[in-house]
Parts: structure tokens; C-alpha cells; sequence
């Protein structure tokens, strides 16, 4: 328990508060979103918020790697759950068509859009999913070059046996 | 095996399932980027459906380009550079059997009989060469994706080539082709992903893959 709870735990805290703070951020000015400020706001923002929380414990976490990457796949379906709420709450038809309003640019300018599938929020928990991984394999590669784990020496290996 | 060991095991374990979500998330992240980057590029617009292109070169630039710079070039290069992974072992051999040979040639004449057919047909929009150049770029990418980087990192999990092939074919079908309907993932793509990816095991190639692909694709715009 000692292990799993350290310091570190704060940066996956301040990654949810930082997504929810953003969405909250985002409600305000949800009519005046365009298809790709809505992709990078929806999609990028909290992927690249959750690699950035990931990769901080992952550099700072005195944990096994195991337990890192154990703590990516939960964040990754913390943050695909909170989007996937939000998504369900705030994104209606009525805003999808705006969207859709404020992307055409000019006459020729075509934009379409169909409806998410089951299949979208598999691929969007894979995302977060891989996102999160990339952060915590990069975060304990930086912490195992910064602290080598020490050679072993004989005694330890006749420990082991 | 010793504590250490099994420690270690979990860990690695545990890592290859990162990466292998990680390689098959990222390259599909950065062909949607790239897709949406060209079509802004090339037509001031944005388009993401092949079908309301325009030309030849908005094909080429938009769409093929794209699904061969985010499937293909992209995860091999990470793989071979940064997974130390040999390009043979990809499946990019440089030296294949004549039967190898012989059934991708036959295979190619087969999709140039299928364009030729697609160009006699008045309904579809774009012309039958630009569907038969995309649909090599597609069968290009998707292959050194799902045949090529994920299988290899399949390996990591079992060498049974039964299971390697049904989980290729679920990957396939069910993240690749995630917009289409359940019924006709489970009945088409899934069997299609896994006899893909048999002639890949089988030939230890990726070329008789390719080809298959390209004429499955063919086909079915045609037929």
C-alpha cells in the first residue's frame, strides 16, 4: 500500500483535474467550435495531457514498471469515460450541425460527418490507451537512465536460489 | 522461474501490450492528421470520403499518400530503427520462391482485368485507374500495418500461427474497419484478416498479402 501510494499519484491527480478544468473551459465556447478545433479539443488535448501526467509518474514513480503501466491502462479508461460522459451529455445534434456551420469556409468547402459506432469508443479507449503507454514506457526509460538499478552482486544471486 | 524473473516476465509482458497498442492507435492518430492536413493542403477544404475526390492527384495526395506515409513508412520505420526489428523479419524479403512470384503476377493481371471491367462500368464516379492506384497504395499500407508491424508484435504473445491469424483478423476487422456494421466485421473482415494474414504466415511474405488485398478490393468495387 506504502509502495503504491507516493508522491507521484499527484500527477495523475493534476491530469484529471487539468481535463476537467479544460472541458469546463470548453463549455463556454462549445458553439464556436469548428470540425478541427473540435477534433484537438475533444481528442489531442486530453491525449497529450494524459501522456504528459503518465509521463512525469513515470519518471518520478518509486514504483515497479508494472505498476506504471498498470496505472496508464486505468487513467487511459478514467479519461476515455469522462469523455465518453461528457461527449453523451454535451454534444447534441443541434451543436453537431453548428459545428458543421462553422466549418463550411466557402461554397465549395464540403464537410460530413456520421454518427460514432461502437467501434469509435473502442478506437478512442485505444488511443487514450496508447497515449497513456507511451508516456509511462518513455517516463521509465528517463527514470531507469537517470537511476541504473544497481548490477547484481554474487551474494544476491545465491539469495535467489 | 525465480522471483526476479517473473517479476521481469509481468513487466515485459505488460510492455508489449503498450506497444502493441501503441502501434496500432498511433498510425491510425496520424493518417485522420495527415488526411485532414492534405485535404486542407491540396483543396482549401475538408474532405475525408475518397469518393467525393476529384482527379487522379487529389486521390493520389489526400488519400493514398496519407494511408502509405501513416500505415506504412511510419510504424515500419519506428520498428526497424527503434524496435531493432529486421526488415526481412517484417516480411519485406528480398529474395521470394518463383511460386511467390508467379501468383502475384497472376494476381496483378487479375486486378488489371477488374480495372479494365470498373472503366466499362458508367456508375462510378472516379476513373478505374485511380481506383486501381489507390487500392494498391491501401493494400500496400494496410498490409506493412496489420501483416507487418502488428503481427510481428503478435509474436511477442504466441507463435501458434491459428491464433496469430484470428487475432490479425479481429484487428482487422473490428479497429481498422471500426465504422462498419457489426454483422459485416464479424462475417467478411474478420475471415478476410485472418486468410491474409495465413498467406503471409504460409509464404513468409508480405507480397503475396499485398497482392490478395489488392485484388479482394478490386473485386468488390467491381463485382
Amino acid at each position: 500500500m506504502k509502495k503504491f501510494m507516493n508522491k507521484s499519484l499527484i500527477f495523475l491527480g493534476a491530469g484529471v483535474v487539468v481535463l476537467l478544468v479544460e472541458l469546463l473551459i470548453l463549455n463556454s465556447s462549445l458553439w464556436q467550435l469548428n470540425v478541427l478545433t473540435y477534433l484537438l479539443t475533444v481528442g489531442i488535448i486530453p491525449a497529450i495531457v494524459l501522456f504528459v501526467s503518465l509521463l512525469l509518474y513515470g519518471m518520478t514513480a518509486k514504483s515497479s514498471a508494472k505498476l506504471t503501466y498498470v496505472m496508464a491502462i486505468l487513467l487511459a479508461l478514467v479519461f476515455s469515460g469522462i469523455m465518453l460522459a461528457y461527449c453523451s451529455a454535451v454534444v447534441t445534434p443541434e451543436l453537431m450541425d453548428t459545428i458543421l456551420a462553422n466549418s463550411v469556409t466557402s461554397e465549395n468547402t464540403q464537410v460530413s460527418m456520421t454518427t460514432a459506432t461502437a467501434g469509435d469508443n473502442i478506437q478512442s479507449i485505444l488511443m487514450y490507451t496508447a497515449f497513456a503507454g507511451l508516456g509511462a514506457m518513455v517516463g521509465n526509460r528517463i527514470r531507469r537512465k537517470k537511476n541504473p538499478t544497481p548490477v547484481a552482486t554474487p551474494r544476491d544471486e545465491y539469495d535467489n536460489e | 522461474m525465480d522471483d526476479r524473473k517473473q517479476k521481469s516476465y509481468r513487466e515485459n509482458s505488460l510492455e508489449a501490450v503498450l506497444q502493441l497498442i501503441c502501434y496500432i492507435a498511433l498510425p491510425l492518430i496520424s493518417l485522420i492528421a495527415l488526411t485532414i492536413g492534405m485535404s486542407l493542403l491540396t483543396t482549401g477544404g475538408l474532405n475525408t470520403d475518397v469518393n467525393e475526390a476529384e482527379g487522379f492527384l487529389s486521390v493520389l495526395l489526400s488519400f493514398s499518400l496519407p494511408m502509405v506515409l501513416a500505415l506504412a513508412v511510419l510504424p515500419v520505420t519506428v520498428k526497424v530503427w527503434g524496435g531493432k526489428c529486421s526488415l526481412n523479419r517484417l516480411g519485406f524479403r528480398p529474395s521470394t520462391p518463383w511460386w511467390n512470384i508467379v501468383g502475384c503476377g497472376a494476381m496483378t493481371v487479375g486486378t488489371v482485368v477488374l480495372a479494365v471491367m470498373l472503366g466499362n462500368n458508367p456508375d462510378v464516379e472516379l476513373s478505374a485507374w485511380t481506383v486501381w492506384s489507390h487500392f494498391f497504395f491501401v493494400a500496400v499500407a494496410e498490409e506493412c500495418m496489420l501483416r507487418g508491424v502488428v503481427h510481428d508484435q503478435l509474436r511477442n504473445f504466441t507463435e501458434n500461427k491459428w491464433v496469430l491469424c484470428l487475432l490479425n483478423g479481429l484487428i482487422f476487422a473490428f479497429v481498422y474497419h471500426s465504422n462498419e456494421d457489426f454483422l459485416s466485421n464479424l462475417l467478411v473482415r474478420v475471415p478476410l484478416g485472418f486468410i491474409l494474414c495465413f498467406v503471409r504466415v504460409k509464404s513468409d511474405s508480405l507480397y503475396p498479402a499485398i497482392t490478395l488485398h489488392w485484388l479482394y478490393n478490386m473485386a468488390v468495387t467491381t463485382i
